[in-house]
Parts: structure tokens; sequence; C-alpha cells
């Protein structure tokens, strides 16, 4: 049987937000569906110039990928932050009524959608293993 | 605070009033809830008699606003104007009609009314009164202040607003008792005297009839205006107010009581008795000038005040919708926001810079946009409430009004011109959207354009115009460009191709090399979706391009799944691999003890014991990826080993993958021989949505057949975890406690489900109660610096991962969290170190005690 062999390389510049990402793709595995029965759309993340995806749109089960949005529409909400302070968002170290307010978070596009980022940022936190 | 207070109320720079205009109900509603340190409160404080009250709509008129809201504000404590004050009581409402016939004089006489004791003879007469005191007026300097104190209503309307008022004490009562007001008198009002009765009336009756809705006050309101013979329909919108720095003088110049607290001064003016010392004879005289006896239409404009009705029915619109939305803070921001926000732009000069009204357009905009967003909780009703906000205004009978550059944005708002971008409002014209003609029109102009790009397509590939093309390919594609650039001046993009031109086209394309990726694409090839399924589709992130560090490690195509074994491993070749193994892991050197179990394995791939160690010892390590994939080899060589079995619904747990975790702890319920029996009887579930409730039914039943098997308990609180139901698993897990209290895993289960239930506090005492049996429990630790991430103690978080990586560096998501735990608690001078892991650093500066 074929053996894999990890290769051990230099983390580059590996951002806060990656992990915190990974999380909430994974997460989109049981809460994905709930998840796009709220929001009814693509959110774009736009974090320090990376653009990531999360497709909850009306009926799916959610999708985030790296990138712009696949389907070429414009999303329905782009957020454009910091690599810190998504960490800060997600971590509940900030608000985002207050990143709002304090121009650490831009908002563009639907404000109806940015009022029910919560449950998003909740899903994207780190959970304690069994 | 003070810029919070001028956000949202209004500073003195934003209205030429200071402030607490009646455009700035808002203002007053702030300054009673923050205290009122504001200059106008003050101010007005300093002026005696002027309660809290004052600082309502009536606060530049300290007449029958003030003996009302303090009536209103009688027995019960503190009335903010607008917010629909309890219903006034009998001898509330008395006091309130005393204090109307207080310093009062009509517009023509020039005299003040008389007292109440002579309401009668006013009402049946209509000669003119000398100048009485009243109980509202110290006597002593009353009599050049009780001419020039404006103003109750003239007296022969008394009774009209006698009836008005207490009709709403009676409900059903008729509207007015009293006839028609005769014609000369009702002459005899003044357009600004009419407009004054109408506002305050609709004030009044909004605050009156605040249960029965504002229709019915409106109501009200016009039988009112009927009875004093007073056409609503010929009023001027807005009241030219006038403004003058005299105004400011006599403020100033007000006598300096000290401001009375404000329930002091409630208690003080529960008695109505308004004390008015010689103070305010400048500001009165200046009152005098203003509104003389002939008084017009009052004096020159530079302070408009809003509709009346406009005010009241956008403030009662910004209050009245119930947010249904959980986004409280938005609905708090907007309704506060709101209605100043729209109130001060209307009351702003037409003449103020357009930079600035586009800056407070652009606030109100957003804010009615929030507002209206959390109302109704849908992007497409902004424009529908603008629509209605822009047809309200629109309707308001000043020319002023229609004109103004407030209701030209709104009406842009609500055909959808205006749209939000980078925060601000970017206008979007409407031509916009024809982008396409106007596109089309420049083809047609310049048909030379698509071949000029045919022809930069062509030079950009190379040596294709040549004869010699290097590859079909390539040919192909130059073959292609000569045709389009042939047929391209045929081209029309808004007519659409001709026959000929379009099929042309439609042959190069397929010939094209863009031909083979739609060929690829139709084919459907199952392999290719699956391939683009695992990089796209949810739960295979860590696949496609998550960046450089995370998944370079896996190597190319690392499936989910599958073991990766270690490069460098020194136990390669070990005989007594597998024992080695076993001492480390019980010394607790789980990294250690995984290269030389994996040594083991790569030596003997079948031996299912070295597996599940393996797996095991990965789960400590905090990697569930690798735990699942050993301890499937093991699964394949033993599918009946509980401890696996258990394993594995643990991890899957973990991974959040449900129905692997449900199939792996059925399976391991199945294969306990008390158990089995149960298991087959409880068949499938009735559909997948239910496989999980139907899996818990069954292992609760098992449960209370043999409520001392520990495991049994440990699964049952695992799927709970999985199903969320915190409070059950915590409970599962205790029992289990209970019976085998020195397993530092349940410990640890335990805390994760407390932490992930969000009880982080309780959360760490297991965790340290799992740490204090074994050590070096990698998880433990990443647990615990997850929950003090929780609890906001970032920094205390990161030393514990920093811990948790010293036992296992290679756990690149605790990179991951470490860097999330130091951007959160701003120690960003630790960034550098954690991208070149350089651990000894981050260990000096992030010690645990």
């Amino acid at each position: 049987m074929a053996q894999l062999v990890r290769t051990p390389t230099a983390a580059a510049a590996a951002k806060a937000a990656a992990p915190l990402l990974q999380q909430l793709a994974k997460s989109l595995e049981s809460e994905g569906p709930a998840l796009a029965k709220r929001i009814k759309g693509v959110v774009v993340f736009k974090i320090d110039g990376e653009e990531w995806t999360l497709d909850l749109s009306e009926g799916t089960d959610g999708k985030l990928y790296k990138g712009a949005p696949e389907s070429g529409d414009k999303p329905d909400l782009t957020l454009t932050m910091s690599d810190q302070n998504f960490a800060q968002l997600v971590m509940g170290k900030l608000n985002p009524q207050q990143a709002f307010l304090m121009q650490k978070l831009k908002i563009n596009g639907s404000m109806a959608m940015a009022m029910k980022l919560q449950p998003i940022l909740d899903a994207a936190q780190p959970k304690s293993k069994l | 605070m003070s810029s919070l207070r001028d956000l949202v109320a209004g500073s003195d720079m934003c209205t030429p009033s200071d402030g607490a205009g009646p455009s700035n109900a808002l203002g007053g509603l702030v300054n009673t809830l923050l205290g009122g340190a504001g200059k106008a409160q003050e101010q007005l404080r300093e002026l005696p008699g002027m309660g809290p009250g004052g600082a309502g709509p009536s606060s530049f008129v300290p007449t029958i606003h003030t003996p009302s809201e303090l009536a209103m504000a009688g027995p019960g404590g503190l009335q903010i104007p607008g917010l629909g004050p309890p219903r006034m009581d009998n001898a509330a409402a008395e006091s309130f009609l005393q204090g109307i016939h207080g310093p009062s004089y009509t517009p023509v006489a020039g005299v003040s009314a008389a007292p109440p004791a002579e309401w009668d003879a006013i009402f049946h007469g209509k000669e003119p009164r000398p100048v009485v005191p009243v109980p509202l007026m110290p006597p002593p300097a009353a009599p050049p202040l009780a001419e020039l104190m404006p103003r109750g209503p003239p007296p022969m309307l008394a009774p009209h607003f006698q009836a008005f008022v207490r009709s709403a004490l009676a409900p059903g009562a008729a509207a007015s008792a009293a006839g028609p007001l005769p014609p000369e008198l009702a002459a005899q009002l003044s357009v600004a005297d009419k407009v004054r009765i109408r506002d305050r009336s609709t004030i009044m009756a909004r605050h009156l009839y605040a249960d029965q809705g504002d229709k019915f006050a409106d109501m009200q309101v016009d039988h009112l205006l009927a009875s004093l013979r007073i056409d609503p329909r010929e009023l001027p919108a807005q009241l030219n107010h006038v403004h003058h720095a005299d105004w400011h003088d006599a403020w100033r110049a007000a006598a300096g009581a000290p401001p009375p607290s404000v329930a002091a001064e409630l208690a003080a003016a529960g008695g109505a008795a308004a004390q008015l010392p010689g103070g305010p004879a400048p500001w009165d005289a200046i009152w005098e000038q203003r509104h003389g006896p002939a008084a017009g239409p009052g004096g020159p404009a530079t302070l408009m005040r809003p509709p009346s009705t406009g005010w009241a029915t956008e403030f009662a619109a910004a209050q009245a919708p119930q947010q249904p939305a959980p986004a409280s803070w938005a609905t708090e921001f907007a309704a506060s926001a709101a209605v100043p926000a729209a109130a001060e732009t209307t009351a702003s000069t037409w003449a103020a810079d357009f930079k600035q009204e586009q800056d407070q357009s652009a606030t109100t905009a957003t804010d009615q946009q929030q507002g209206q967003q959390v109302t109704r909780g849908s992007a497409g009703d902004t424009r529908a409430t603008s629509a209605a906000l822009a047809a309200v205004l629109s309707q308001a009978s000043d020319p002023k009004m229609r004109n103004s550059k407030f209701l030209q944005f709104v009406s842009k708002m609500s055909k959808g011109e205006l749209i939000l971008e980078d925060n601000k409002v970017v206008e979007r014209r409407p031509e916009a959207a024809s982008w396409a003609a106007e596109f089309a029109g420049q083809q047609q102009g310049t048909a030379a354009a698509p071949s000029q790009w045919a022809a930069e397509f062509a030079g950009q590939r190379p040596g294709v115009a040549g004869p010699a093309p290097s590859s079909a390919a390539i040919g192909r594609g130059g073959e292609w460009v000569e045709e389009f650039s042939r047929g391209v001046s045929d081209l029309r993009l808004d007519e659409g191709l001709d026959a000929s031109t379009a099929a042309q086209l439609e042959a190069a394309w397929r010939d094209g090399e863009a031909s083979s990726w739609a060929q690829e694409f139709n084919k459907g090839d199952e392999q290719q979706f699956e391939e683009w399924e695992r990089m796209y589709g949810h739960g295979a992130v860590e696949d496609s391009v998550l960046g450089g560090g995370l998944t370079a490690a896996m190597g190319p195509g690392a499936a989910p799944g599958e073991y990766v074994f270690s490069e460098n491993n020194p136990f390669l070749g070990d005989l007594d691999a597998q024992q080695k193994g076993k001492d480390l892991f019980r010394r607790g050197i789980l990294s250690e003890a995984a290269l030389a179990l994996e040594a083991e394995v790569r030596a003997h791939p079948e031996n299912a014991e070295a597996w599940r160690l393996l797996g095991t010892v990965h789960a400590e390590n905090d990697d569930d990826r690798q735990a699942i994939a050993a301890m499937m080899r093991a699964h394949t060589a033993d599918p009946r080993d509980p401890e696996v079995l258990l394993a594995l619904g643990v991890s899957h747990t973990n991974e959040l993958s449900q129905w692997e975790a449900v199939k792996h702890l059925r399976s391991w319920l199945a294969a306990q021989p008390p158990y089995s029996a149960l298991d087959a009887a409880a068949g499938e579930a009735p559909d997948t949505s239910q496989r999980l409730t139907h899996v818990i039914r069954l292992f609760e039943s098992a449960a209370s057949q043999a409520p001392s098997d520990p495991e049994l308990h440990v699964a049952l609180g695992v799927l709970h975890h999985l199903g969320r139901q915190y409070g059950a698993a915590v409970a599962a897990f205790h029992r289990a406690l209970e019976l085998r209290p020195s397993d530092y895993s349940l410990w640890n289960k335990l805390g994760a489900t407390l932490a992930n239930n969000g009880r982080s506090g309780e959360a760490l005492a297991a965790y340290q109660k799992a740490l204090d049996l074994k050590p070096n429990y990698m998880r433990a630790w990443t647990n615990m610096g997850i929950s003090y991430s929780n609890l906001g103690e970032y920094i205390r978080s990161a030393a514990f991962y920093v811990r948790a990586l010293g036992l296992n560096a290679a756990a690149d998501h605790v990179w991951g969290y470490l860097r999330t735990a130091l951007a959160c608690s701003g120690k960003l001078e630790l960034l550098a170190a954690v991208d070149s892991k350089d651990l000894a650093t981050l260990q000096a500066a992030l010690p645990l005690e």
C-alpha cells in the first residue's frame, strides 16, 4: 500500500484566520444547512487581501472555499477586515457592531445579512475536543 | 461622553437652536437619561420653573407644556415626552387646565387671561380682562411678566381646549362640547397662533390618546380645529420661528439658581407652582418683540421647525415597530440615531454645505437602512420604506420641503439609485443599468475595436500569426483568431450575431482551445466531479488552497482517512519498536511513542494492536485526523474491537462527522454481547434525520438495563454531545466518572462538553483533574487554552497553547490557535516567533507559573 510521507515545511506566514476558517468549514458539515436557511446568500470575507467565499445560498448545505464566488455573481455581502480583527471577531474579543463603528470592519452589500453574522462567527470558533 | 451625546442628540452646532428645540425631542430624552449635563439643559434648569418637562418640545416656550408635562409627570415619576406617558388622571387634568390659563393673553387685546376662578365669566363674556396675577405667577413681579409671558390660548378658546382634554379622559365622549367659535374670534387668531394650536394639540393628543393610536388622536385634533374654525389645510407646514442672539443672552442672564436635581424639580413642580421671579424679564421682552400684539407669521425665518406631525410620525415610526430580529444593538442604534439624524437633516438650513448634507445623508441612509433592515429584515424593503418616507415628505405642503435635498436623497434611495458601498452611500446612475447599450453603442462606433482585440490576442500567442504553429492546439487557436477578426466587423453586440458570423464563431469556438475544457466538463467525469467536490465541497477545505503552511505539509493528494507517516523516524528498523512505543506512551511522551509505533506498523502493517495504540496516541496528541486513519487500520483488522469503535466514535465527533460517529458507536453497542440483542431489535431509524435520536434512545434503554457500565455512559455522553444536548452529555459523563474516577480521558471529555456548552470555568476544573492524572496530556493542555480564550484571558490562553506545543510541536492547528490568541491579546511582537515556530522564545515570553 502506498505510504505517504509527511514533509515538514516551514509554515508560510500562517494566518490567525486559517484555523478559524478551517473550523468554520468543518462546522458546515453539521451546521451548514441550518446556517444556509438563515443567511440565504453568499458572504465573501476579504481578510488581509485574501478572499474567502462562504456560500450559504438557500437550500444548499453551505460551502467555504478560497477565492471569489464560483458562480461569478456579486456576493450578497462582502466583509473586509484585517487578519487580526477577524480573529478578534470570531473569538468574541470584538463584536461586529463595534468593529463596524470603529471602521475595523468594512461592509459592502446587504446590511440585513451583516446583522446575522454572529452565528457564522460562532461556528468558526475553536471547539474543545472530547 | 459628550461626543456620544452630540452624536445621538445633536450638538449645538447641528441646529441653530441650542439643541433643545422642538426639533430635538430626542435631545431632551438623552438629556434626561444621561443626566442632563448638556449646556442647554443647564440653562434650562437655571431658568426657574423649568422642570425636566422643559427639555421636551416645549423648551423654548415655558407655557402650556410645562404644566402639562408637570401634570403628567405628577405622581408617577419621570415622564419622557414622546414615549407615551400614562394617561392623565382627572386631578392632573384639572391642574393642567388651570395651568393653561396662567400667564397668557390674547394676541389682540394684549391682556392675560383671568384666573381659573373666572373661567365661566370668560366663557360667557368676551370682554378683555385686566391683568390679574394667578397662582402660577408670584404677584410682585407678575404684572409685566404676565403680560409678556407667552402664552396659553386666548380665553375664548379655553372651553374648546377643556373639552378637548376632557374628552381624552372620558373615552367615547363627544369631541367638542362647545360650539364652533364665532367667526370674528376665529379671525383674531393669527396664522402663527393657529399653527401653534395645531401643533401643540397634535402633540397633546398623541400623548393623551397614546393607547388609541395616532389616527384617533389626529381625528380629535381635527375636531378641535374645526370647532375653532381653523382649516388645517391652509396652514403652513412649518412655522418660521425666530431665533436671535438675544435668546442666548436671555438664557445666560437667567437667574442663577443652582440647577436642582431632576427629582427635586419634579417634586417642586408637582405642585404646579412654577416660580418665576424677575429673571426671565429680558427673555420675555425679546419674546414680546418677536411676537408683538399684532404678530404675523413670526419674524425672519432662520430656524425652521419641521412639520410637527411629520416629526411625530417619524418619531412614532421609529419607535413603534417591534424588532423581531435578535440584533438588538442595531435596533437601539437605529432607533436612537434615525430620529435625530432625520430631524436634524430637515432642521438644518437648506443653504448648508452640500458636503455636510452628504455626510448627514449618508448617516441617515445608513441609519435608515439599518433601521428598516432590522424592522423588516430584508434588503428590498429599504427601498419600499424610503419610498414611503419620500411620499410622506413630499406631501408636505411646503415647496421648500419638496425640493429639499433630503427629499431628493430619500427618493433616490427608494428608486435604488443609491447603494451602500464601502460604508458610504454611492450614487448609481440609472443609466448604469444600461451599460450594455452604451457598450454596444461604443462597439458600433468603433467596429475596429474587436478586431484590435483579436489582433492583440493573436499577437500574444507565440508564433500564431505565422504559418507554422508549434502545436495543433495553438494552430487551431490562431485560426480561430483569424476567423474572428474577419468576421468582426459584422459583430454588433446589441443586435446579436447574424447567422453566418454566429456559425463561424461557433465553429471556431468548438475547435479552439476552449473546447477541450468544455468537453471535459461535458463528459461528466465522475472522478473529476469527486475531485472537485472534495476540493470545493464542504468539509474538505483543508485539501483546497488553504495556504502554504497547513496543507503543504500533508504532501500532495493526502486523501482524508489515509495515514501519513513521519519522515525522519529514528525507530525505523528497531525490532523492539512496539514495546518501546508502549513504554513511551505510558510515560506520557506522546510524540516519541507515535514514532516508535509508526516504525512498528511500517514494518508490520497487519499489527492491529499497534495501529490501535497509534490511534490512541494521536487522539491524546490532539490529532483526530491521524487518529481516525490509524484506528481505521485497526478496525479493518478487527471490526468488533470495542475500544477501536469507541475511539472512532469520539474522534469522528470531534471532527463533526455525525454520521460516521453514530455508525461506529452503534457498531460498538452491537459488538457487546449484553446489548447486541437490543441493537438488533431496535432496527433502523425511520429516516436519516432521526438517526441520532433513534440511536440515543437505544443507548438509553441499554443504560437502564446496565447502569454500571461506565463505557456505555461514555458512549451515551458522546452521542448527546453530538446532538448538542450538552446537559444530558454532562450528566452521562458524570455517571461514568462515578464508576471510573481515574480515567483522565473521561475528565477531558467532561471538560470539553462543559466548554462547548459555554461553561468554560467549570471546564477548567475538569481539565485540571485530567492533567493531575496525566501531566503530559497534550489534548487537555490545548483544551485549557481554548477555554481561557473563551473566557477572554488571551495571554493565559497563549501560554497554555505554548505548553501544548512543547509536547507536540507538529500540531498545526494549535499554532493557529496560538496566533489567534496573540492577535486578540495584542501581543503582536510575538507573532514573529510564531511564524518561525520559535518555541524557546515563546516559552520564555509566556510562562506558566
